[in-house]
This record gives C-alpha cells, sequence and structure tokens, in this order.
C-alpha cells in the first residue's frame, strides 16, 4: 500500500475531530482465532487529540484490537480507519512512517542496546540514506547517524531521563526502564499512541507523573490506552470503551461508564456466560 | 626455533581461517537462530566458482572478489529462497534444511567441476619466510590470512556499532517483533545477515584452498573447528567468534604438534563436547550482551 499518500492526506486535514490527523476508527471489526472469537463486531473511535481508555478483563480482546490494528492479525470483517483513511492490511513496518507508534506489554527494550541506542531504533521517520550508501560509509548516511542520535537524545532529555542515554537497560530501575520504552514510542513523534499496560509495575507516584505527561501529548497526539489500573483511566481520559469477550458492553466518559451495570457485572464476573472456559479467555489476551 | 613457538604461530594463522568460519555462523545465528550447517559447503562453492574466475581471467584478486560477491548473494538467495519458509517453525525444521544443503552443494559442485583434489593459487608464497639464514614458520600467505580476517572483523564491528543500519540488525535480530513496529524492514536485514555470513564463509574458503587443497569435501573439518569456535564464543558474539577461532587454532596446532596429527579432529570434539557439557553458553556470553 501506498504509506506515503495516505501520511500525507492524514496531515492535510485541519482540526480536532473524529476523522483528523491522528484519529483511529475500528467499524464492525471482527477476528477469530478457530471457533475463538477475539473481536465480535468492535466499532470504537479514539478522535484527533484525545486520550482513550480500553478497559476490560483478561481476554476481552483488547490486546487483539491493538494487533488488528498495527497489522499483527488479520480482521476477517470490518475497517480500520486512520486519519479518516483505511488502513487494513497495512503491515507492521509501515506504522511508523504512517505516524503510528505502539508500546507491548511490559519493557519490551533491548538489553544489548544502550538507553540511547534502543530510542535510536524508533527514531527512523527522518529521510534515511540508502542501503548502500550507509553500508559503505558515505558522507550522508554518517550525517543520517548524527540526526538519529540528536532525535534520541531530544526525546530522553525531554523526558528527563538523559542521564541514563549511555546506560544499559538491565541496570536501571523499572521505572526508568518505562520510561525508555515510552521514549522509544514517542521519538517518531506519532500522531497516534497506541499504549498496552503503561502502567503496569508502575509505582503510585510513578503512574501520576505517567498521567501528568499523558496529558501533556493531548496537544501532539490522540493516544489509546489499554491499562488495568484504573486509577490512570479515571485520571487521564475523556472517554472509555469497555470490552468483555470480545464486544464493546459500555462506552464513555470514565465517571459514566465506572456507573455501568454492564461494567461492574464484568468485572466481577457475574452472570458469566457459561459455555465460556477460563483458560480460553485468558489465552486471548 | 623453539617448537613452542613454532606450534603458536601456525595455530594463530590456522585460527584467523576457523574465526572466519565461526564468524559466518555467529552472523545466521543472531539473523535468524539457525545453525547453518551448510555453511562450509557454501564457502566450498563460492571457491570453486573463484576458481573457475581465476582460471579464465589469470588473476587471483578478480576471483577473491568473485568469490566474496558470490557468498552474498548465495547467502542472500539461501535465506529469502528456502530457509524463510521455515523460520517460524520448530528449530529442527531449520536445521535438517541446511542439512539438505550442505547434501545438495556437496553433489551439485561435483557435477559441474569433477570430484578430484585441485590445487589452488595463492596471492602471497605460502612457504616459511627465511629472515637472515633463520626459517620463520610464517608464510607471506599466513600474514595475509590474519590481516583480512582482522581487517573483516573491524569492518563489521564498525557496521555493528556506528551505523543506522547495523544498529538496525542488531535491534532486529534480538526483537524482530518490536524492530518492526518501529519501522525496521526485518525481513531485508535478515536477507543481508545472512549475505554477510556467507561473505565471511566465502572468506575461510578462500583462505583454507591455497594449503588444504580445493575438493567438494574440503571445508568439512574446518566446519567442525569453526563450529566449536563459534559455540566457544557463545554463538552470539562475533569477537567470541574471533577469539573462539585463535583458542581452536592453538588448541589444535598444540594437539596436533605434542600428541600427533591424528588427533586433530578427535581432539576438536573432545572440545566441543567438553564445552557443551561445561559452560553451553561459551566463554564470551557477558560480553556479546554488552558489547556486540
Amino acid at each position: 500500500m501506498d504509506v506515503s499518500a495516505i501520511g500525507a492526506a492524514a496531515g492535510s486535514r485541519t482540526g480536532p475531530g473524529a476523522l483528523g490527523p491522528g484519529s483511529l476508527e475500528v467499524r464492525s471489526l471482527s477476528v477469530r482465532f478457530g471457533g475463538l472469537v477475539a473481536l465480535d463486531d468492535v466499532s470504537l473511535e479514539v478522535p484527533a487529540g484525545e486520550i482513550v481508555g480500553i478497559i476490560g478483563p483478561n481476554g476481552a480482546g483488547k490486546t487483539s484490537l491493538f494487533n488488528v490494528v498495527s497489522g499483527f492479525l488479520r480482521p476477517q470483517a470490518g475497517e480500520i480507519l486512520y486519519g479518516g483513511r483505511r488502513i487494513n492490511g497495512v503491515r507492521p513496518h509501515e506504522l511508523n512512517s504512517l505516524g503510528i507508534a505502539r508500546t507491548l506489554q511490559g519493557l519490551g527494550l533491548w538489553r544489548g542496546l544502550t538507553v540511547l541506542e534502543n530510542v535510536m531504533v524508533g527514531a527512523r521517520r527522518a529521510k534515511r540514506p540508502g542501503f548502500a550508501s550507509a553500508l559503505l560509509g558515505f558522507s550522508r548516511s554518517d550525517r543520517y547517524e548524527a540526526v538519529l542520535t540528536g532525535l534520541a537524545r531530544d526525546q530522553l532529555r525531554l523526558l528527563g531521563i538523559e542521564r541514563f542515554a549511555d546506560r544499559y537497560p538491565g541496570v536501571l530501575p523499572y521505572g526508568v526502564q518505562k520510561w525508555v520504552s515510552l521514549a522509544r514510542a514517542l521519538v517518531s513523534r506519532p500522531a497516534l499512541l497506541l499504549l498496552d499496560e503503561p502502567a503496569s509495575g508502575l509505582t503510585a507516584t510513578e503512574i501520576k507523573e505517567l498521567a501528568d505527561l499523558l496529558r501533556s501529548l493531548r496537544a501532539q497526539m490522540s493516544i489509546a490506552l489499554v491499562e488495568h489500573r484504573l486509577d490512570l483511566i479515571m485520571n487521564v481520559c475523556e472517554r472509555v470503551h469497555v470490552l468483555d469477550f470480545g464486544r464493546v458492553i459500555a462506552s464513555g466518559p470514565p465517571e459514566r461508564v465506572q456507573k455501568d451495570k454492564a461494567v461492574t457485572d464484568a468485572y466481577l464476573g457475574e452472570e458469566l456466560t457459561p459455555t465460556v472456559v477460563e483458560g480460553e479467555a485468558d489465552a486471548r489476551g | 626455533m623453539n617448537y613452542f613457538f613454532v606450534l603458536t604461530l601456525t595455530g594463530v594463522a590456522a585460527g584467523m581461517i576457523y574465526a572466519a568460519l565461526a564468524l559466518a555462523l555467529v552472523l545466521v545465528w543472531r539473523a535468524t537462530r539457525v545453525v547453518n550447517f551448510a555453511q562450509g559447503a557454501m564457502a566450498m562453492t563460492t571457491t570453486y566458482i573463484a576458481l573457475a574466475v581465476i582460471q579464465l581471467t589469470g588473476n587471483y584478486w578478480f576471483g577473491f572478489i568473485v568469490a566474496l560477491a558470490a557468498g552474498l548473494l548465495l547467502g542472500a538467495v539461501a535465506e529469502r529462497g528456502v530457509v524463510r519458509w521455515v523460520e517460524n517453525g520448530p528449530p529442527l525444521n531449520a536445521v535438517i534444511l541446511t542439512l539438505g544443503l550442505l547434501l545438495i552443494l556437496e553433489a551439485v559442485v561435483p557435477m559441474i567441476w569433477g570430484a578430484q583434489i585441485r590445487s589452488f593459487p595463492a596471492p602471497f608464497s605460502i612457504a616459511a619466510m627465511q629472515v637472515g639464514a633463520a626459517f620463520i614458520p610464517v608464510s607471506p600467505f599466513n600474514l595475509f590470512t590474519v590481516g583480512v580476517v582482522l581487517l573483516v572483523m573491524v569492518a563489521l564491528l564498525v557496521l555493528f556499532r556506528f551505523t543506522g543500519l547495523g544498529l538496525s540488525m542488531r535491534a532486529a535480530a534480538f526483537a524482530p517483533e518490536i524492530a518492526r513496529l518501529l519501522g525496521v524492514r526485518v525481513g531485508r536485514l535478515l536477507t543481508f545477515g545472512w549475505g554477510l555470513a556467507t561473505m565471511a564463509g566465502a572468506l575461510a574458503g578462500m583462505l583454507v584452498a591455497p594449503t588444504l587443497l580445493l575438493y567438494p569435501n574440503n571445508m568439512d573439518a574446518i566446519l567442525v573447528y569453526g563450529f566449536t569456535a563459534a559455540v566457544l564464543g557463545g554463538l552470539d558474539s562475533p569477537i567470541g567468534a574471533l577469539v573462539g577461532g585463535l583458542s581452536m587454532g592453538l588448541a589444535l596446532s598444540f594437539i596436533g604438534g605434542y600428541l600427533g596429527p591424528d588427533l586433530e579432529t578427535a581432539g576438536a570434539l573432545a572440545i566441543l563436547i567438553a564445552i557443551l557439557m561445561l559452560r553451553p553458553q561459551g566463554l564470551f556470553v557477558h560480553a556479546a550482551e554488552r558489547r556486540v
């Protein structure tokens, strides 16, 4: 698919809104693994410039949803719209140039790469030199390394972790490592950020810092947030979608969703469909 | 001349060749987590191609360059055309596949060039050098061997450490899914990694042939030595491959020199078994994590 055309189209629209640049909308998305339904006719949207929470019990299909949007899974039915343009069939390596960044559960940092190098891998939207000239070490490619390094350092400075640039992730506290993985996602200046459980493993203080950071990013990008920590969701999200067994069971502002009967039932495990086995539900996570 | 000193020098020269082949195995392992048992046969094939070119043009260096280029191409084609299809299967599939590749190459090459043992030209003399009245058990070709392998090592170090391409290759090797999400074209880099590896193997083939001659399975023993060297170095580290290769060269030289040349291959296998039992992660695995 022609990535540059989509990127340009997304960038040419102005103003926030459901179809603005960086917005995400999925329509009637269905994903099945054999007989197991991971996503069942899911429709939801992440309007431009908003922070949208996606919550639900384990196995509700939250990560499957992200996997579909980032091209790791093909949906059996449905549409994915990014900035108003259909991006079904996008491949994972094309996301970066489309302006979509995604973090995975856990850290996923390279232990053999320094913090700076980890972030540099994410900084790839700048015009890059040809394969051959990088190989032969021509001057344009030297400048390219310098640009990569500069972008990565700036991003680390923005997050206040520049002093760890030359350390290896394995020796740093978990909270700092989490910040590094955020820096790696942010360094490409995405218009849409997909965060998969960014708060897991963080202390209460760190979660507050994360909330402040996410709010400060709102002006630059839309954010979809899959999260178990409801304190973070309630704190930063304008809108929440609740998934349960692959279906959207509630959508709306966090305080209203929190009181929704279907949501409390899903979280307390009442009225579970007796035919669904717990283990299968977990595997979908 | 001290016998120990002589064995040390010949050990270093041989060790550099093992290091080159170990490097090929390490690069393939890093890229795709496959041990390429066809690495030796691929090197043998590119060396036959080089010989044909040298005989045709009369120019050794032309053949040398063609061998390296053929290695790059052969490795890339093997990855893209064959290995790619079993990459997501069980590891054993890839192992059997590279063994198949080994058998095919060792069958096809004699169909084209015959199975007889051939001599192979060297760019420099393979006779011991004479300084004054004394002979030093080192030939100009040995010096060339040491120099060119070190040069390749440094070039790879620069590629991996200081270029964006190298950074992407390291990223793709250790966490392909994440690298993909960050915009890295993982597939291309794996193909390139195999090409680069087979180029290093082709170099080993060119360095082996002048002294050990060229025939369809002339690299079989070298593959065992190179594999042992790679395992010794932790399989993940180019520097480990160099140190492992040198250690193997020295160990085999001492075994051959003091215990008898018949024991060299057995010695290599004994070392391999000892490493796998005592320290299967290799001697340099820490260095691999930190510096590569």
